[in-house]
């Protein structure tokens, strides 16, 4: 029995039967990460230095947008404005001069009709998630300090030095901000897998089943060549 | 063998044809316009259409009596858009011809 189980002309069938099993198990197991991967709860990844990103008048890398970035620099005081249409508290954002250049950071927001505080003088560290810039909304008004959309492109004629792609969302900085302006949220993007939930939990069954059937069908054609010899 | 040939041919012109959606239809609007409900839903709907198509054909190859290399082919043509239906012709006709050669069946 052990003997005709493993003559030569069966080994093949087994070899094939394994990998056949082992393939839809492992494709099962991806499938079901992926399931699982949709109540995982989302990491940012450390913050990385922004410069090491994307350089001034650069574009962002695809996967650089919601990343947590680090940026070392000074606000700059005179290219401060105000973005209003934000649905609730007006925006205050301020460009931070890095090195020969600038990136715009929104430090947080003020209640409608305060005023937004200056910037902190001398040197800070600024923590935040870096978002793809917003469509252009034109240039920004001459003499006008109030944005429409948050777009670098839209302060190129007014910000006498060069720009980085996208803006920065602060999270904190050091020193810290001030007290008056409340953070923006800019919660991390969930890092979810392409379709639905259910989508992936059938693939593992499916998957599976395909794994049950190839063994079931090793086990038929085993079964019909020993009753052959 | 009559009854699971009509099983075997009722799933193979679904699943060829749910094939075809989805490589010509479902997945360039998900890739190049980047719209991807349909393949969302068509693609594992054919999945467990293909594995039924895979237990019918199993089942059809018990009375055929055709070989693993041969059960295994017709299994895998069900994935190669437009070959499902060439294959679909191809065995119906094969095994009426087997039909007809046993009237007792």
């Amino acid at each position: 029995m052990l003997r005709r189980l493993f003559a030569p002309r069966l080994l093949a069938l087994h070899a094939l039967a394994i990998a056949a099993v082992l393939a839809c198990a492992w494709l099962g197991w991806w499938q079901l990460d992926r399931t699982r991967a949709f109540d995982a709860p989302t990491v940012d990844p450390a913050p990385v230095p922004l410069t090491r990103i994307t350089q001034p008048q650069g574009s962002l890398p695809d996967d650089a947008a919601g990343r947590l970035v680090m940026v070392v620099g000074r606000y700059d005081a005179t290219q401060q404005f105000t973005v209003t249409n934000r649905g609730g508290d007006p925006w205050v954002l301020t460009v931070l001069q890095v090195g020969s250049a600038g990136v715009l950071v929104v430090r947080g927001q003020v209640p409608a009709g305060s005023p937004a505080p200056a910037p902190p003088a001398g040197p800070v560290v600024v923590t935040g998630r870096l978002q793809p810039a917003e469509p252009s909304a034109g240039a920004v008004a001459a003499g006008s300090n109030q944005l429409v959309a948050v777009s670098p492109v839209d302060l190129l004629s007014r910000v006498p030095y060069p720009l980085y792609d996208g803006y920065v969302v602060l999270r904190s900085a050091d020193p810290a901000a001030d007290p008056t302006l409340a953070l923006v949220p800019s919660p991390a993007i969930p890092d979810t897998p392409p379709g639905y939930v259910w989508q992936h939990a059938g693939y593992v069954a499916l998957w599976w089943a395909f794994g049950l059937f190839a063994l079931f069908f090793w086990y038929r054609l085993v079964r019909d060549r020993m009753a052959e010899s | 063998m009559t009854s699971a040939l009509l099983r075997y041919r009722v799933l193979a012109y679904l699943v060829g044809v749910m094939l075809l959606v989805l490589v010509f239809v479902a997945v360039p609007l998900h890739y190049l316009a980047d719209q991807p409900k349909l393949s969302e839903i068509v693609s594992p709907i054919h999945g467990f259409l293909f594995f039924v198509y895979v237990l019918l054909t199993f089942d059809l190859s018990r009375y055929t009596k055709w070989s693993l290399p041969r059960t295994l082919l017709i299994m895998v043509s069900g994935t190669i858009p437009f070959m499902s239906f060439v294959m679909e012709r191809k065995v119906s006709a094969e095994v009426a011809g087997q039909i007809a050669a046993e009237p007792s069946a």
